[in-house]
């Protein structure tokens, strides 16, 4: 994964060298986009009830989460609100995907448009202020650490998560 | 998510609050990385030694060697940023107490740069050997975001045994990971 983060800002400062900040984060972004959306694509629907303690989320729980969280954290910097409850309410692994990839989609616009100057912009973010530069890039890092999890729970069931299967 | 965000301004403390008014593009980033410190050297502490060298699945890094793997790549991220050379040769120990040494000894030497970080370093390039070159903001978030990968794949070894993750602890109950 540490090779994939290096990769994704490789691609990005290619793409924009003017605006590093702007483009790096889109690069990371992009990077664990792809990864959870081909994570949730390869586990099989079998496994999305899946979940190593019963203390914990199954799989499909955590891409309905993850799913949650783009609107979570994009919300406030559209400025729209949109809040969605798909990790309660949708159940099937063809639903979740779908709900999954919409929700990427809700996110995209912001990290495609977004610059050192747009990014700096304030606004709130659960009762405080924080740049949208911040807000987009805790989305990532959560993402990240729910991509830690969905890579554990793949191994268990003997699957090779995106991330690693050029090593493989 | 709700807890996500109670961390995220848990890690900051009132001070960083005046600072966030002076520096609204780092601000954000040492809070992150405050919040994945603590809890990364918390499940490092809460992991019983016996089970360091516990992975659930032959594939898998140990929870040890995932301890070590960010110990190395911290200290390799940090000192690129400082132009030095620098290597806490986590990869070859294996103890728990020589992996918590070497992996604070990592964070305490990027705690210099997080903490004297202002808006006026975010764009300065940095140079990451094959990885390119890319600002210094980013090149932090970069070590941040990979933090929280290899921590996430380390909740669910400390669930498999038992214990409850740092980041959930507190709140039984409430939030799941």
């Amino acid at each position: 994964m540490r090779n994939g983060i290096l990769l994704a800002l490789a691609c990005a400062i290619t793409v924009s060298a003017q605006d590093p900040i702007g483009s790096d984060t889109k690069g990371l972004y992009i990077n664990i986009k792809n990864t959870i959306m081909r994570s949730a694509q390869k586990m099989p629907e079998e496994n999305y009830s899946f979940q190593p303690t019963p203390e914990v989320r199954t799989f499909g729980q955590l891409i309905g989460h993850l799913a949650d969280a783009q609107y979570e954290f994009c919300g406030p910097v559209k400025g729209d609100g949109k809040q969605m409850n798909i990790e309660k309410t949708v159940k099937t692994k063809a639903d979740l995907v779908a709900a999954l990839k919409e929700a990427f989609a809700y996110c995209d616009p912001l990290y495609d448009s977004l610059t050192a100057a747009s990014g700096a912009q304030k606004v709130k973010f659960f009762g405080r202020e924080m740049t949208k530069f911040g807000i987009l890039e805790f989305n990532v890092a959560h993402a990240n650490e729910h991509y830690g999890n969905i890579v554990t729970y793949m191994r268990i069931k003997g699957l090779v998560p995106p991330s690693s299967e050029r090593s493989q | 998510m709700t807890r996500l965000s109670m961390l995220i301004f848990a890690a900051a403390g009132a001070a960083s609050l005046v600072c966030a008014q002076e520096n609204p593009e780092t601000t954000p980033l040492k809070q992150a990385y405050n919040g994945i410190k603590n809890n990364f050297l918390k499940a490092a502490e809460a992991m019983g030694e016996d089970n360091y060298s516990f992975k659930p699945t032959p594939e898998l890094q140990s929870f040890g060697e995932r301890v070590a793997h960010i110990a190395d790549a911290n200290a390799r991220t940090c000192a690129a940023i400082k132009g030095e050379k620098k290597n806490v040769e986590a990869a070859s120990k294996t103890s728990k107490a020589d992996l918590i040494a070497a992996t604070k000894e990592s964070f305490d030497y990027c705690d210099s740069i997080f903490n004297s970080l202002t808006d006026s370093d975010a764009s300065k390039m940095i140079s990451m050997g094959r990885g390119g070159s890319h600002s210094e903001l980013s090149t932090l978030w970069g070590l941040v975001v990979h933090d929280n990968e290899v921590y996430g794949t380390m909740t669910v070894y400390m669930r498999l045994k038992g214990i409850v993750p740092p980041s959930t602890a507190g709140r039984m109950g409430r939030g799941r990971r």
